[in-house]
C-alpha cells in the first residue's frame, strides 16, 4: 500500500516535470525585444502593463529584466557578454558610456533620435549619437504642505516665517524642523523626516543623492566643470553634510537602531500615510506615494524644496536636476534586432498607448517632441520639478555624482554613514572614508 | 571481462565525464589560470602576475571576512556538536515518542538556505524589536543570528549521525562497564565517547566545511550588512565577482585562496581518520 | 543485576525537556505560517502576535506573492530540474562508478581522483568560469542546466557507487559475461538491480541539494527561469522593497513540498543522509 503510494508519487513527479519540460521546449524564439531596465520601482509597470499591450499592438514580445538596486553596471556587463544580450540598455552618463562603449550603436539614423527635441542632450562621440536621454528628473526634500500649514498655524511656533515657501537656507530649515519635532504630537506625526532607509540596496538616497550636494559645491568652488573626473575629493563641505544628516536622523519617525531594516518604500509609505512631513527623494517617487493604500496626502499638498546644508549662497539654489537615464541600443546584435529596439522605443514615446503609459504610469518628464504640453506627467512631483526648473533667480544643482569613481565608493561611503548612525564611526572617520576610498577607487578604475 | 567492458567504455564513461568536464574541469583550470589575469568576460584577459592576489588584500575586507568566518565556524562547530550529541543521548534511552522527536529535530535540515535565512530574519528582528535595533544594526547580532540559524539547521543532522554511532556500541561493552560499577560520568568518558569517536570526527568535519562554505544563509539573513561586517568568505568572493566592475580577477584569486583553505581542512580530516583506522 | 530499562522520574523530566526542544524546533516554521496570513504592515512590527480581525488578510499574501514571483513557474522549473538531474546523476554515475571500479588503468585512476577532488572544491572557485562556459555552450536553460548538475553531482555519486560496487563479488558479472552477455547487458540486468539502496541514497542526497540550490541556477538561468530559491531571493531586490507578506506566503509554499516529501520518505532520507555522511 505504502509502496504503491510512493511509486504513484514518483511517477506523478516525473510525468509532471516532463509535461512542464515540453512546455519549456516549445517556446520558440519569436521576435523579441530584451530591455535591461534600471529602475526597480517601475519594473512592475513594464512587466505587467506595457509588455502585454506592446505585444498585442505589434506582435513583438517585450522582455524586461530589472537589475537589483546598485547592481546595474555589473548585471549589464555580464548580460552583454551573453549569447542572448539585451537590445536596449541604460547608461548613467559619460562615465557609464565609456564602460560600454564597445556595445553602443550609432543612433543618428533611428526614429527614436528623430523625436528628441533638443538634439544636444544626447551623448555622442565623433559624430555618432550613442545615448539618448528619456527622462529628466529632479530631487530635493519632498514635504507635505498640509502638515506644514498646521505647524505654521501653531500659536507657540518658534520661528518667525509663516510658510514652508519661505525656508531658503539650512538655519531656517533646522529651526522649523526641530520645532516641528517638538510639536509632533500636536501635528499628528511620528517624526518630521521619514525613515533614513539604510537597508541593503536602499542607501542610494544618501551615498549618491545627498552627497551630490556637497560634491557640487566642492567641484564648483574648485572650478571643475560638470562631468570632469577628478582624483581628489576633499569633502570640503563634509561639515555641511553632517548638518543635514544629523537633522534627518535626529528628527525622524524611526529610532536610529531600526534604520538598518528600512527601505525606500517604507520611507515613502510613511510620507504617504501622513506619519512624516518630509522625505528626501525625487519625482520618480510619485508612484510610491500615490500607490500606497490609504494614502492621506492630497496631491496639491505634495511640494518640493531644495536640500539646504548650510553652504554660502544656498538661497539661490534649486532642486538637484539632471538625468542618469540615457538609453543605448546594442551594437553587437543584428540590424533586424536593432530595428526592433528602435521600434519599441519609438512606440513607447510616440504612440498613443505608449505615451499614456509614460504619462500616467512611468511618470517621466520626457525630452521628446511627441509630447504636447498637456501630455507631460500631471503627478504633483513632476509638476513641482518643472516649476523649480523655471523659477527665476534659482540655479538647479547638477547631478555631479556621475563622476563618483565607482559603485564601490558608494558602497563603502554608505556603510560608513551606517556606522555613524550606530555610533561605530564619528564624522571625522566618515570623512576619511569618503576621501581615502575615492582616491583608491579612482586609481583602480583609471 | 575487462576487454568486453573496454569496448563499451564510451557508453559508460562519456555521459558523466563530458558533463564533469564542462561543469568542473574546464572551469577549474580556467579559474586557476584567470586568477593571474585581469579580465571581465573570460576571453579578454591580460596577464598581471600575482597582482590580483595583492589586490585581494588591498583593504582588510577579505581578512575581516576570514576572521569573521573562523570565529563563526569555531563557535558553530562546538555548539552544534554538543547540542546534537546531547539530543542523541536523550533519544537513545528508549523514551516515549523517540521517533517523533527524531523526525522533528531533523526537519529543518531539509529546508534550503535562502528560505532558512528569511525565516530567521523575521524571528531575530522580532526579538530585537523591543530593544529598538535590528539584525543589521550591529555585526554581533548578525553573528549570533547566523550561529543560531546554523544550529537550528544542523543539530538534527548531526544528531542522526550520533544516534547511529551510539546504537552501534555493543551492548556487552555497556553491560560490562555497569558490572564494573561505572557511574554515568565514567560511562560517558570511558565507554561512550571513545566508541563514537568516528562519528565525532565526521560531524566535526561536516560542520567545519559547511561553516566555511556557508553562502545562501548569509545572503538571505544579513547580506553582509552592516557594511560587509557580517560577510563571510563565500559571500565576499561572490560580491567581489558580481558587485565590482573590473574585479573579476581579484574574485578569482580570492576563490583560489578559499579553495586551498577548504582543501587543507579536508586533508587534515582525512589524515586524522586514516591514522585512527590504523590504530583500530 | 539492574534491568536495562526501568521507569524513573528523571525520564519524565527528560521527556518534558525534549518537548520543549521540539517546540523550539517547530516554532520558526509555525511563526512564518502564522505571519503569512497577516497584512504586510503588521509582520515586521508584531511578528509574534496571532492575526486579529484587523491584521488578518486571508489568502491575499499568497495570491500577491505567487503573482509577483510567478510561483507556479518557479515550482515547475524546480521540479523539472530536480527530477531530471537526479535521474541523470543516478544513471551516469552508476555506470561510471562500475566502470572505474572494474577496469583498472591509469586513466580510470586519474578520473577517480579528479572526481574525489571535485567534492572538496568550493563552488565559488568555479562559479564564474562555469557560468561563462555554460553560456557559451548554450546550456543556460532548464534543459542545459541538467548537464551542469550531472557534472557537479558526478563526484559524490561516482564515489558512493564505486564504494558499494567494490563490495559486490565479481563472480556474478563474470559468469554473465562468459554466458555471452555484453557489458551493457551485464550492467543493466545484473549489476544495476543490486545497486538499489545506493541509488536511493544518491538520489535523495542530490534531490535535497538540487531542489534547494541557489547560486548555480541564479548564475546560469536566474534571469529568465527562476527556481524557487532564486524567485524568493528576488523578492528582496527586484521590486525595491521587500513585501514581507508575500515573502512569508512564499516561504510557506517553498517549505510545504519538502516537508511532505520528508514525511513520506523519512526512513530513506535519514538512512541516505547517514550513508552519505559516513562515505562523504
Amino acid at each position: 500500500m505504502k509502496k504503491t503510494l510512493l511509486l504513484c508519487l514518483l511517477a506523478l513527479m516525473v510525468v509532471g516535470s516532463l509535461v512542464f519540460g515540453a512546455g519549456v521546449q516549445e517556446r520558440a524564439p519569436a521576435k523579441e525585444v530584451y530591455f535591461l531596465n534600471f529602475k526597480p520601482e517601475i519594473a512592475d509597470v513594464y512587466e505587467s502593463k506595457i509588455a502585454p499591450v506592446f505585444e498585442k499592438e505589434t506582435g513583438i514580445k517585450l522582455k524586461v529584466v530589472t537589475a537589483a538596486s546598485g547592481t546595474y553596471a555589473t548585471t549589464l556587463k555580464s548580460e552583454l557578454a551573453k549569447n542572448n544580450p539585451p537590445l536596449i540598455f541604460q547608461t548613467n552618463g559619460p562615465v557609464g558610456l565609456a564602460n560600454s562603449r564597445d556595445y553602443t550603436a550609432d543612433l543618428s539614423g533611428t526614429e527614436f533620435y528623430k523625436i528628441l527635441s533638443d538634439k544636444s542632450m544626447a551623448l555622442g562621440e565623433g559624430g555618432e549619437v550613442l545615448a539618448i536621454p528619456y527622462a529628466v528628473e529632479g530631487y530635493g526634500i519632498i514635504y507635505n504642505d498640509a502638515i506644514m500649514r498646521a505647524y505654521f498655524a501653531l500659536p507657540n511656533k518658534a520661528v518667525r516665517i509663516n510658510s514652508a515657501d519661505e525656508i531658503n537656507n539650512f538655519a531656517l530649515l533646522k529651526a522649523v524642523v526641530e520645532d516641528m519635532q517638538k510639536n509632533r504630537g500636536v501635528l499628528g506625526i511620528q517624526g518630521v523626516f521619514a525613515s533614513t532607509s539604510m537597508a541593503a540596496g536602499n542607501d542610494w538616497r544618501w551615498q549618491t543623492h545627498l552627497v551630490n550636494v556637497p560634491l557640487y559645491y566642492e567641484l564648483r568652488s574648485k572650478g571643475i566643470p560638470f562631468g570632469t573626473k577628478t582624483r581628489d575629493f576633499d569633502f570640503t563641505y563634509g561639515p555641511q553634510m553632517k548638518n543635514i544628516w544629523d537633522l534627518y536622523l535626529n528628527n525622524s519617525t524611526t529610532a536610529k537602531g531600526l534604520l538598518g531594516a528600512k527601505s525606500v518604500d517604507d520611507a515613502m509609505a510613511e510620507f504617504a500615510l501622513g506619519q512624516a512631513a518630509m522625505v528626501q527623494n525625487g519625482n520618480w517617487g510619485a508612484s510610491q506615494i500615490l500607490g500606497v493604500k490609504g494614502n492621506k496626502v492630497a496631491d496639491s499638498d505634495i511640494k518640493f524644496m531644495p536640500i539646504y546644508i548650510g553652504a554660502a549662497g544656498e538661497e539661490k539654489i534649486g532642486l538637484c536636476v539632471g538625468t542618469e537615464n540615457y538609453l543605448c541600443i546594442n551594437k553587437k546584435v543584428s540590424s533586424e534586432q536593432q530595428a526592433l529596439a528602435d521600434q519599441f522605443l519609438t512606440w513607447l514615446f510616440s504612440s498613443a498607448s505608449g505615451k499614456a503609459f509614460v504619462k500616467n504610469d512611468l511618470m517621466f518628464i520626457t525630452p521628446f517632441n511627441t509630447f504636447a504640453e498637456n501630455e507631460l506627467p500631471t503627478d504633483p512631483l513632476a509638476k513641482e520639478v518643472i516649476r523649480w526648473m523655471n523659477k527665476s533667480g534659482v540655479t538647479s544643482i547638477s547631478w555631479d555624482f556621475s563622476v563618483i569613481p565607482s559603485q564601490e565608493w558608494k558602497t563603502q561611503f554608505g556603510a560608513a554613514l551606517g556606522d555613524y548612525i550606530n555610533g561605530r564611526k564619528n564624522w571625522a572617520e566618515v570623512s576619511r572614508v569618503a576621501t581615502d576610498v575615492w582616491r583608491v577607487e579612482f586609481d583602480l578604475t583609471n | 571481462m575487462q576487454k568486453s567492458m573496454r569496448r563499451y567504455a564510451p557508453l559508460f564513461v562519456l555521459p558523466a565525464l563530458v558533463c564533469f568536464t564542462i561543469a568542473f574541469l574546464i572551469p577549474m583550470i580556467a579559474g586557476v589560470t584567470l586568477s593571474f589575469f585581469k579580465f571581465t568576460t573570460v576571453l579578454d584577459g591580460t596577464f598581471v602576475g600575482v597582482e590580483n592576489y595583492k589586490l585581494a588584500f588591498i583593504n582588510n575586507e577579505f581578512a575581516t571576512s576570514l576572521w569573521f568566518n573562523v570565529r563563526f565556524t569555531i563557535i558553530s562547530v562546538i555548539t552544534i556538536n554538543i547540542g546534537a550529541f546531547t539530543l542523541a543521548m536523550l533519544l537513545t534511552r528508549g523514551l516515549r515518542g523517540t521517533n517523533t522527536f527524531r523526525t522533528i529535530f531533523f526537519m529543518p535540515n531539509l529546508i534550503g538556505g535562502i528560505v532558512l535565512g528569511w525565516i530567521w530574519q523575521l524571528i531575530i528582528n522580532g526579538f530585537l524589536l523591543p530593544k529598538g535595533v535590528t539584525i543589521v544594526t550591529d555585526p554581533k547580532y548578525g553573528f549570533w543570528g547566523l550561529v543560531v540559524l546554523m544550529n537550528w539547521q544542523n543539530i538534527g543532522y548531526m544528531m542522526v549521525i550520533y544516534i547511529a554511532g551510539i546504537q552501534n556500541i555493543p551492548t556487552e561493552l555497556i553491560e560490562a562497564a555497569r558490572i564494573d560499577g561505572a557511574g554515568n560520568r565514567t560511562m560517558l568518558a570511558n565507554v561512550i565517547l571513545p566508541s563514537i569517536a568516528p562519528s565525532i570526527t565526521i560531524c566535526t568535519f561536516l560542520t567545519l566545511t559547511s561553516g566555511f562554505r556557508l553562502f545562501d544563509q548569509n545572503l538571505a539573513l544579513t547580506a553582509g550588512d552592516p557594511g560587509k561586517q557580517t560577510e563571510m568568505l563565500a559571500l565576499n568572493i561572490f560580491n567581489t565577482f558580481y558587485r565590482r566592475t573590473g574585479f573579476e580577477g581579484v574574485g578569482q584569486a580570492k576563490a583560489v585562496i578559499f579553495t586551498i583553505l577548504v582543501a587543507l581542512i579536508a586533508l587534515t580530516q582525512l589524515t586524522i581518520s586514516r591514522s585512527r583506522e590504523e590504530e583500530a | 543485576m539492574k534491568p536495562v530499562r526501568k521507569y524513573r522520574t528523571s525520564d519524565t523530566v527528560l521527556f518534558i525537556l525534549l518537548l520543549i526542544c521540539a517546540a523550539l524546533f517547530l516554532a520558526p516554521m509555525l511563526i512564518v505560517l502564522m505571519n503569512s496570513f497577516k497584512s504586510k504592515f503588521f509582520i515586521s512590527s508584531e511578528p509574534f502576535k496571532l492575526p486579529t480581525a484587523e491584521t488578518f488578510t486571508g489568502r491575499e499574501n499568497y495570491l500577491e506573492g505567487a503573482r509577483k514571483i510567478k510561483f507556479l513557474n518557479a515550482f515547475g522549473y524546480s521540479l523539472f530540474i530536480t527530477v531530471f538531474s537526479v535521474i541523470g546523476i543516478s544513471l551516469a554515475t552508476s555506470m561510471l562508478g562500475w566502470y572505474l571500479t572494474r577496469v583498472k588503468s591509469t586513466f580510470t585512476t586519474i578520473v577517480y581522483y579528479l572526481l574525489v577532488f571535485s567534492m572538496i572544491v568550493p563552488f565559488q572557485m568555479v562559479m564564474f568560469t562555469m557560468s561563462k562556459t555554460a553560456n557559451m555552450l548554450g546550456l543556460d536553460n532548464p534543459v542545459g542546466i541538467l548537464v551542469l548538475y550531472v557534472g557537479f553531482g558526478a563526484g559524490l555519486g561516482t564515489f558512493m557507487f564505486s564504494g558499494f560496487i567494490k563490495t559486490i563479488p565479481l563472480s556474478l558479472e563474470e559468469a554473465a559475461m562468459i554466458d555471452g552477455a555484453t557489458a551493457p547487458q551485464t550492467f543493466f540486468l545484473i549489476v544495476y538491480p543490486m545497486l538499489k539502496s545506493t541509488a536511493i541514497t544518491v538520489a535523495i542526497l542530490n534531490a535535497m541539494w538540487v531542489w534547494n540550490d541557489y547560486l548555480l541556477p541564479y548564475l546560469t538561468i536566474g534571469i529568465e527561469y527562476k527556481t524557487i530559491p532564486v524567485a524568493i531571493q528576488y523578492l528582496r531586490g527586484g521590486y525595491g522593497a521587500v513585501d514581507m507578506g508575500a515573502m512569508m506566503a512564499m516561504l510557506v509554499l517553498a517549505m510545504i513540498p519538502i516537508i511532505l516529501f520528508y514525511l513520506v520518505m523519512q526512513k530513506h532520507i535519514i538512512r541516505g543522509v547517514i550513508a552519505g555522511a559516513v562515505k562523504g
